[in-house]
């Protein structure tokens, strides 16, 4: 295609061979174009105001759907795309708004930042955590959605980042001990890669579920904790370490995170062990499984064994996504490179969104 | 390329005067006696975060960190009728 595309370019007369392959770029990349062509339309709203709306909506949509684009190269879940609908224009004679519908305040030029600040805030807390208030607590939703929304900024638009550090990160996190406590943890789990594919991934899915028949926030909040505190171990693991646990099992995110594997094992070449292990989780109606290790190339031939044994096994179980990470963590004072990898394994046969109480102890009291 | 799209809906700082016509708020806004939902500050073009029509009401919300995150706990679970 390419070939004939290049051929296609060099017949025609320059102004239109330049037209068209500005058209492929657009096609190929819609969300990157709309970022550039915003810093376009912010130069002229100098001149005409009118572009404006175009710069703001574009910028905004470009930079948020980038990141989503970007997230769903490392996680199986799709998100929706985010347009900027105005309730209100110059222009327009209608004026459109609904029950329930947040409506966002766009300021002017001055404060172009803030637009891009308050949409990522508000895109963070409706697409990635909607409804997970419900299962976990304000300070662990709060802390993800800083968090979360400081990784976006960072990525898409770091420029924007010392105002939302100015205005809503370092006011809410300074005064309160909780939310600092939990930001340190999440960025030592960003930094093995985990905090996206898997934190964000599984808090997404929960705040999907509904328990039936009893309350349960105070055990789902604490299993959250655990997941957390399992990553941070897995971080601070040494070499040849068999004391730390090496499974997570979540019975409300209904996921399992196992660790593979420690040094002694793998030397002995027994991916049996694992694979009985993994099998076991699956039985358990988990939806999700990943398995996490060093992505030295021994460890992931290692793990790729484990799994392939896994996936004859259970023929309807899916491997979704391999993902492999560099990253950097601190131990005992001293930065160490880790390279992570990570295998996703998805059950869609235990997809599940209604639990009843009878329902979680029979899954839950599987071997 | 038929992704699902998530609209965010906005208004124009320029244009707040027409929408809150439109909402039969515009006198009270001019008079100061617009107040965020939670923290009960006055709202103003510079301090306004987002506007919330809910149960026939129509409620302001400030751009206070703490006002902000407390949006978002209200609105889990709301879906726009
Ligand atoms: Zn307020």
């Amino acid at each position: 295609m390419w070939t004939f595309l290049l051929a296609l370019l060099l017949a025609l007369p320059i102004g239109v061979a330049v037209a068209v392959a500005i058209g492929i770029v657009i096609f190929l990349h819609p969300d990157h174009t709309k970022k550039w062509v915003a810093t376009i339309a912010w130069i002229v709203s100098v001149f005409y105001k009118k572009a404006e709306y175009l710069a703001i909506k574009w910028e905004i949509e470009g930079d948020l759907n980038v990141f989503v684009n970007r997230l769903e190269s490392n996680i199986i879940r799709e998100f929706p795309r985010v347009s900027i609908e105005w309730s209100a224009t110059e222009d327009s004679e209608n004026v459109v708004w609904e029950e329930n519908r947040v409506i966002l305040v766009m300021h002017d030029r001055k404060h172009k930042s803030k637009n891009v600040v308050h949409a990522a805030l508000l895109f963070t807390s409706k697409t990635l955590l909607q409804n997970t208030s419900f299962h976990i607590s304000k300070t662990q939703k709060r802390s993800m959605e800083l968090f979360a929304t400081l990784k976006i900024l960072e990525q898409e638009r770091s420029g924007v980042v010392p105002q939302f550090m100015a205005d809503y990160f370092a006011p809410q996190v300074q005064s309160d001990e909780a939310l600092k406590e939990l930001i340190r943890q999440y960025t030592v789990i960003e930094r093995i890669g985990a905090f996206f594919p898997i934190l964000i991934q599984e808090i997404h899915c929960l705040g999907n579920k509904v328990f039936l028949e009893e309350t349960k926030k105070e055990k789902t909040i604490a299993e959250v904790k655990g997941l957390v505190e399992f990553l941070i171990e897995f971080t601070e693991r040494e070499v040849g370490d068999t004391k730390t646990p090496t499974t997570f099992v979540g019975d409300f995110m209904r996921c399992a995170i196992r660790v593979v594997a420690s040094r002694a094992v793998r030397e002995r070449g027994d991916v049996e062990k694992h694979r009985d292990d993994i099998d076991g989780l699956l039985q358990r109606s988990l939806e999700n499984v990943y398995l996490i290790g060093s992505d030295q190339n021994m460890n992931r031939k290692f793990v790729d064994d484990v799994v392939s044994g896994v996936l004859q096994d259970f023929e309807r179980v899916q491997l979704r996504k391999t993902y492999r990470f560099r990253g950097k963590i601190k131990i005992g004072g001293a930065w160490r490179e880790v390279g992570t990898y990570l295998v996703h394994l998805h059950n869609p046969d235990a997809e599940d969104y209604l639990f009843t109480k009878d329902k979680l102890e029979k899954e839950n009291a599987r071997p | 390329m038929n992704e699902p799209v998530q609209n965010i809906d906005a208004v124009h700082e320029r244009d707040l005067e027409k929408l809150l016509a439109d909402m039969g708020k515009l006198e009270e806004f001019k008079q100061g006696r617009v107040l965020c939902k939670f923290c009960g500050d006055r709202i103003t073009t510079a301090n306004i975060y987002s506007i919330l029509p809910e149960s026939g009401s129509i409620n302001f919300i400030c751009q206070k960190p703490e006002c902000i995150a407390q949006l978002f706990e209200h609105m889990d679970g709301k879906r726009p009728q």
